[in-house]
């Protein structure tokens, strides 16, 4: 078992990146979202609980490609 | 960080860090990994009730990401899964009626710790063993002049066994192309996913811990294979657990998804790992982590008995 350099390089720029992002997005995203997310699940508990899979689903690949993208700039900015 | 679901304050940063090490666990075995979730949830002060079923969404989030990069990979077999996951809710809620009935009587704690303890420890010593045997049998057919297979190839010590199991000609038969397989029973496929299920809805969790051991050691499948596809199956089962959990009002999504945003980036560093590892290996590093999950059982029985 070997893990190259490369792979090593571009795992530390992408926690990097990605770090970054997901404070970002904590603060401007997930925060405002809190109080809605709250209504709902006392409110309408059924779309609540159907609103979750998507919910988890959508922020992964969101969060996923937006990261991905990120780190081609950055990558590519210093090559 | 004030989460008004739950009603409890926990540091989003512990969430995250926590999101993270489960991811790399979660994208490396194909786990679901609630048996350090759970503690960890319970530790930052979330009632038991919202623990089960916000680690569940945070599984759904985190089985995407490590899906999507294994399907890149090449490690999903969609056949496999789609009968798999037929299995496994059907396991699920036999496993959770198993519960209720439990409930009715008394000591349904000690009964459900003590049979994991056991189911445990047996998968990590079996799988430190087997790993182990693999790896010498590898070294020896590396020795004796044969190639060393290519590190998607898999080699495991009790191969003949899972071949007695693809000779049982039960119909429907089914080939499985992608796994290297050319035919198996459906119904073999259906009981191991069956099993798991029931192990999912009576311990709770995914249950990757005996899905991912029993796909490789009961059907053949490749571990690689094996384990982008149990997280792909995950997907489905721990969704369907999810919705049921939140129209009883124990899922805390804010928790869940800033635990996922960890999760996520964890999930695609452990996927992208399995490449650089043999299966053998895999196997054989998986050992520890059902052995830490009865510690971690063991050590709440104890304490509920001296408080």
């Amino acid at each position: 078992m070997s893990i190259p350099k490369k792979y090593a390089f571009r795992l530390l720029l992408e926690t990097f990146v990605y770090g970054l992002l997901i404070t970002v997005y904590i603060a401007a995203v997930l925060s405002p979202l809190v109080s809605w997310l709250k209504d709902l699940f006392a409110r309408h508990r059924d779309i609540y609980a159907f609103l979750t899979i998507p919910a988890m689903i959508g922020q992964a690949i969101v969060l996923e490609t937006v990261a991905a993208a990120l780190v081609g700039r950055v990558r590519r900015g210093k090559e | 960080m004030y989460f008004p679901i739950s009603g409890v304050h926990v540091d989003p940063v512990y969430l995250v860090a926590v999101g993270f090490v489960i991811g790399v666990l979660g994208g490396f075995f194909g786990v679901g990994g609630s048996f350090l979730t759970a503690p960890a949830l319970f530790a930052a002060g979330l009632p038991m009730n919202y623990v089960v079923g916000t680690d569940l969404a945070h599984i759904v989030g985190k089985s995407v990401v490590a899906a999507r990069t294994h399907r890149a990979l090449g490690n999903i077999d969609l056949k496999l899964a789609i009968i798999m996951v037929i299995g496994t809710i059907a396991g699920s809620e036999t496993g959770v009626q198993a519960i209720e009935a439990l409930k009715k009587g008394a000591h349904v704690e000690q009964v459900v710790g003590i049979v994991s303890i056991i189911v445990f420890t047996g998968i990590a010593f079996f799988c430190f063993w087997e790993g182990w045997m693999a790896l010498q049998l590898k070294e020896r057919q590396v020795r004796n002049g044969r190639p060393a297979a290519d590190r998607k190839q898999d080699l495991t010590a009790i191969e003949s066994f899972s071949r007695s199991i693809q000779r049982l000609k039960i119909s429907p038969m089914v080939s499985l192309p992608h796994s290297g397989i050319e035919a198996i029973s459906f119904w073999a496929i259906l009981l191991v996913s069956f099993v798991g299920g029931i192990f999912s809805g009576f311990l709770g969790g995914g249950a990757g811990y005996i899905r991912m051991p029993s796909m490789v050691y009961l059907l053949g499948i490749p571990t690689h294979i094996a384990v982008g596809t149990d997280l792909f199956e995950i997907i489905i089962s721990a969704s369907y657990g999810t919705i049921r959990h939140a129209m009883n009002g124990n899922v805390d999504i804010v928790i869940a998804l800033v635990m996922q945003t960890g999760a996520a980036l964890g999930a695609r560093i452990g996927a992208n790992l399995t490449q650089y590892f043999s299966g053998p290996r895999i196997r054989l590093v998986f050992a520890p982590l059902p052995l830490l999950g009865a510690v971690v059982i063991a050590q709440k029985l104890l304490s509920s008995h001296h408080p």
